[in-house]
């Protein structure tokens, strides 16, 4: 199915793959010892963050666009059009999360650095967005 | 409703949607702006993709704008959202 795609649906795929990866990696370190990782924030496992479930979010728009991917062959227009719609969504929930580490972080900046999982994430994301225009702009 | 006014009332739904996302729940209505215009997309796809876009940039901007605001309300309190 993955050779049945348009060039943006495989770019989202991609980027679904390096999102989803990257959700396990280290994002931020947090008083100068601790490593977080998308997981670890989720999770609640380094203690009381405030609306942990939403970082699930985060993993569930990867997952949504390697599922779209591997499932639905985007070889028409408006099915190339309509997957893209789908995965514009998934990565504008997921991507508002990683904005939200983000500015969190930059806003503490004296206790809290950003690590290479966040950075990858957010190359993912960007994928994600580049990947719907390419496929609403695309004349195949 | 007549089939003609459909295209219009995808057009506004989608552009009222996208001005609300800027400033309140970004995903949710950029959400509905991005299906509205999607379904524009379907009848004149010359226009669809203009609305298309103007409804994914609204959402992203919108994410943007949320996220600074809610970092700078949290800014105050202690730790990285503990």
């Amino acid at each position: 199915m993955f050779n049945r795609q348009s060039k943006g649906g495989k770019l989202g795929t991609i980027a679904g793959i390096v999102v989803t990866v990257a959700f396990f990696l280290p994002w931020v370190k947090a008083c100068g010892t601790l490593n977080v990782s998308g997981y670890d924030l989720a999770n609640k496992s380094t203690g009381m963050v405030q609306d942990a479930w939403l970082y699930w979010f985060a993993l569930f728009a990867g997952l949504c666009c390697i599922a779209l991917g591997f499932l639905v062959a985007t070889d028409t227009p408006l099915v190339r059009v309509r997957m893209a719609v789908v995965r514009m969504i998934a990565g504008g929930i997921g991507s508002l999360v990683i904005l939200g580490v983000w500015a969190a972080a930059l806003a503490r900046r004296e206790m809290v650095s950003v690590l290479i999982g966040l950075w990858i994430v957010t190359f993912g994301y960007i994928g994600i967005v580049v990947s719907f225009f390419m496929d609403i702009w695309s004349e195949e | 409703m007549s089939e003609s006014s459909r295209p219009t009332l995808f057009i506004v739904g989608s552009i009222i949607c996208s001005l609300i996302a800027l400033i309140f729940l970004p995903p949710v209505f950029g959400g509905a702006a991005l299906i509205l215009a999607y379904h524009v997309y379907k009848q004149n796809e010359h226009a669809g993709r203009i609305y298309l876009t103007v409804a994914a940039g609204a959402l992203l901007v919108g994410n943007v704008i949320l996220a600074i605001f809610a970092a700078s309300q949290s800014v105050s309190s202690y730790g990285f959202g503990y």
